[in-house]
């Protein structure tokens, strides 16, 4: 399963590298657009995310102590 | 109450800065022009403006191109509309270097300009060109805004200063808070100060991720590619990689009191490594990474007053908002200690 994985990331890596030569992309074309505001509005979602993802950690963190609680 | 007012402070720091750093409007500039060459001869090209206003302030528009000190204006200039403008331009003459900076004045926008915004084409460039005559006179000065700069290429990215750049500045805070401990410990031998050392250090590897990981967004709408090679990148990843390891050993040793020990002392190398790799190396060496070096970008208002403002709010409203985390993660980690030396007992 993890070998698969890899393979279709590795897959996935080289495409896009083809792609790049390629028409620009809807995501190139959001992103370049209105002075390139949505790389902004990218950064403000993976902090976001990235705090998220602190949290659950956090969370995982309290809850086992609490069930050792009980 | 009295133990959230700092807390409190700092989300209100944050969220201001988010505020005001997405709602601030951006300087007028001229982004790019097409075609990007000027002929030998007559060359039609089209500017486009940003947050510029051609056609409202039509009356007072000029428009001219420098090469070295030589300046030209073109012989038409048709407005489109705000953003976009028309400018053909006639050069036959001698150049004194390969590229034209595009400037357009105007009595709303001011001076705007586009460095190295068009290359030559077909004409002879020389050591000493024959002087041309002056034909931009009345520069207007613009009128006075709230704003943040627009800078080419970086055009609204600048705003990542605001969400960015602090990640980095907290990194940079909680593993100083990290290393007090560390020493803390390694000198007391209080084993709270070890759990502190270490809950401040993973607050500080989330804040490299969020650091890394937006940089390398910034990089592919910038640069072209996820990363590129660069003392400033490279730099932050190899820190970012020290403190990995900084866990990987604390983990691969049973003992907890010699994890504990050498993580300490390890943690000492890994912050003066992280000072080396992120604040030195960088400065010493040529970057395309804005801020740093003698990089063109920056160096005209590296950090304007009006960036300034909503910057150093931010970084402290980080650095705040990393403490509490830091706090968190601690208490959480000490709960756990503790419930440990009860089961043990």
């Amino acid at each position: 399963m993890k070998k698969f994985l890899y393979i279709t990331l590795a897959m996935l890596a080289s495409v896009s590298g083809v792609m790049a030569q390629a028409e620009p992309t809807w995501l190139e074309n959001t992103m370049y657009a209105s002075g390139k505001i949505n790389v902004v509005i990218g950064v403000g979602v993976i902090m976001f995310l990235v705090l998220v993802g602190y949290m659950v950690s956090i969370d995982r963190k309290l809850k086992k102590l609490e069930e050792g609680d009980k | 109450m009295s133990h959230y007012w700092w807390k409190i402070l700092s989300a209100i720091l944050v969220l201001s800065s988010i505020v005001f750093g997405l709602m601030a409007p951006l300087a007028p500039g001229i982004p790019f022009a097409t075609p990007d060459q000027l002929n030998n001869g007559v060359t039609s090209v089209t500017v486009v403006g940003y947050n510029t206003h051609f056609a409202e302030a039509e009356e007072s528009l000029q428009v001219w191109v420098t090469n070295g000190d030589a300046t030209f204006c073109p012989y038409e200039v048709a407005v489109v509309d705000d953003t976009h403008l028309r400018a053909t331009f006639s050069i036959t003459e001698e150049l004194a270097d390969a590229f034209f900076d595009l400037y357009i004045n105007n009595a709303i926008d001011g001076t705007r300009h586009l460095p190295s915004a068009f290359l030559q084409n077909g004409l002879e460039v020389v050591d000493n060109p024959r002087p041309t005559e002056k034909c931009v006179s009345d520069l207007e000065a613009g009128l006075d805004a709230y704003n943040f700069p627009n800078q080419p290429i970086l055009n609204e990215t600048i705003r990542n200063l605001l969400f960015h750049v602090p990640s980095w500045f907290a990194m940079i805070f909680v593993m100083f808070v990290s290393l007090l401990f560390s020493i803390q410990y390694l000198s007391k031998g209080d084993f709270k100060a070890d759990i502190a050392a270490t809950s401040a250090a993973k607050v500080g590897l989330i804040f490299a991720t969020i650091g890394l990981a937006t940089g390398s967004l910034w990089a592919r709408f910038t640069w072209g590619a996820w990363w590129v090679s660069d003392p400033r990148l490279n730099g932050a990843a190899i820190a970012f990689l020290i403190y990995l390891a900084y866990f990987v050993l604390r983990s691969s040793v049973n003992d907890e009191e010699k994890a504990g020990r050498l993580a300490g002392v390890y943690n000492i190398f890994a912050f003066v490594m992280m000072l080396l790799f992120v604040m030195v190396l960088p400065r010493m060496s040529e970057s395309l990474h804005p801020g740093v070096g003698g990089n063109p970008a920056f160096s005209q208002y590296d950090l304007d007053d009006n960036l300034r403002m909503v910057f150093y709010p931010a970084v402290f409203g980080w650095i705040g908002m990393a403490m509490w985390m830091y706090q968190l993660q601690r208490r959480a980690s000490v709960l756990a200690y503790n419930r440990l030396m009860k089961l043990n007992a």
